[in-house]
């Protein structure tokens, strides 16, 4: 049971997870991607639109905007005090009033929050022409993956098998398989093909390898395997810069944790309903 | 206006825009632009490649 | 979380785990069918928004309540085993 990086930054990270099974390797991306929290725009106030785009399409495109979120401060609705309400601990004020003609951009909107603020300052919203006005308020809150993609840290998250790749004494050294491999993780060396370490990980899997090596006539057995290492997983997570990614991580697993520990919760509680199981 | 994100992957494409347009008409070849700008992955590089940019021909029927 | 019981015998449970998905669903079956004294463990949802119902049978050896129960330590076992390993190669980051 463990985890190596072989990159790690703020908004992308690759790693081997190993020792655990197909379940739980598959449960840790769909929390990665759907129940960690992040904050969006749900909520616009539009006092005055006379631009090109409709009210809908402007709400749309500011929802999609990732916020830099700092899960201690923020709570979901959903569990805060304020029963979704609204507090200042559950969601966040954006404003925004400019006037044509230009290009409005993320970087324009105001928020209340400072440490809120969009991740990208850049990201154009709308063309405001001569004569043209946006006026607006906006409202932040917290939300998960699973009910809209705006809410999901991470953009591209996905695990594959290890390879392992396998050249058994057949091989002629013929380089067929070296120039198929569409991500070069073959050479050729001493009259036989090699796999270059270093780009092991890259390998898609998609055994192209297998399908040339055959085609070199050598049987109806391919002198080259690539097979996947059970319970061994390459994982590669990219985030939207709303969570670092390791936070994204962290948090996916104290969700998986979180929710099996109310499973058995939940579960004395039927124990000590029906008494004929001993309590923990 | 360029979407802001990318349909399938959902990185974040609408900031590469007002470079790649610029770049490609003063020539450049797209593929390499956008490859400079960071978009690897066919999905996102799709958004960019085929977005026509009509704004500016809606805004006289307002 | 908010289960209810359908039926509850020795060797045979049926649970509705009410607003789960698969994300939970998926790794809590397949941990409880890796007990050696369990029989059938599965779930289903006959919507794509439903709640899912488990069924887990067991060989008799052992009720299905304290089967669940195994695989719950197990599997907060796994996230605490990651959660350190994570925090251990990040700081050697």
């Amino acid at each position: 049971m463990d985890i190596v990086f072989s990159r790690l930054g703020d908004n992308e990270a690759r790693f081997v997870l190993e020792g655990v099974s197909d379940g739980f390797a598959n449960s840790f991306r769909r929390a990665m991607m759907s129940e960690v929290p992040t904050l969006a725009i749900e909520d616009v106030r539009i006092y005055d639109n006379t631009s090109v785009l409709f009210d809908e399409i402007l709400a749309s495109r500011l929802g999609l905007i990732p916020i830099r979120t700092d899960l201690s401060t923020y709570r979901l609705p959903s569990r805060c005090e304020c029963g979704g309400a609204g507090c200042p601990r559950c969601y966040t004020v954006y404003t925004l009033s400019v006037e044509g003609p230009c290009m409005v951009y993320s970087g324009d909107l105001v928020p209340r929050d400072p440490a809120a603020s969009p991740v990208h300052d850049r990201i154009p919203i709308l063309r405001l022409f001569e004569n043209q006005k946006l006026v607006l308020e906006a409202r932040a809150v917290l939300g998960k993956g699973k009910e809209h993609s705006k809410w999901q840290p991470t953009i591209a998250c996905g695990y594959k098998h290890y390879p392992v790749i396998t050249i058994d004494d057949r091989c002629d050294g013929c380089g067929m398989c070296v120039d198929e491999c569409p991500r070069g993780r073959l050479a050729n060396g001493k009259g036989k093909a090699r796999v270059i370490p270093e780009r092991l990980e890259l390998c898609l899997l998609c055994r192209l390898c297998e399908k040339a090596c055959k085609r070199g006539g050598i049987g109806s057995e391919p002198a080259i395997r690539v097979d996947e290492e059970r319970s061994r997983y390459i994982f590669n997570v990219e985030g939207d810069g709303s969570l670092p990614v390791r936070e994204i991580i962290k948090e996916a697993l104290l969700h998986l944790k979180e929710s099996t520990r109310s499973l058995l919760e939940s579960l004395d509680e039927i124990a000590g309903g029906t008494s004929d199981e001993e309590s923990e | 206006m360029i979407p802001v994100r990318c349909f399938t992957c959902g990185k974040i494409i609408s900031l590469a825009w007002e470079e790649y347009r610029e770049r490609v008409e003063g020539g450049e070849d797209a593929g390499t632009v956008l490859t400079d700008l960071g978009l690897h992955r066919y999905c996102c590089r799709r958004m960019l490649l085929t977005h026509k940019e009509l704004v500016k021909d809606l805004n006289p029927y307002q | 979380m908010d289960i209810k019981v359908l039926e509850l015998t020795g060797n045979k449970a049926r649970l509705v785990f009410v607003g789960e998905g698969h994300t939970f669903m998926n790794m809590l079956a397949e941990e409880v069918l890796k007990d050696p004294a369990v029989d059938v463990a599965t779930y289903a949802m006959e919507f794509q928004f439903s709640d899912p119902e488990l069924l887990i049978t067991t060989t008799g050896k052992k009720d299905p309540l304290s089967v669940l129960r195994d695989a719950c330590q197990r599997l907060i076992g796994y996230c605490d085993a990651l959660l350190e390993s994570a925090k251990r190669a990040q700081a050697q980051q």
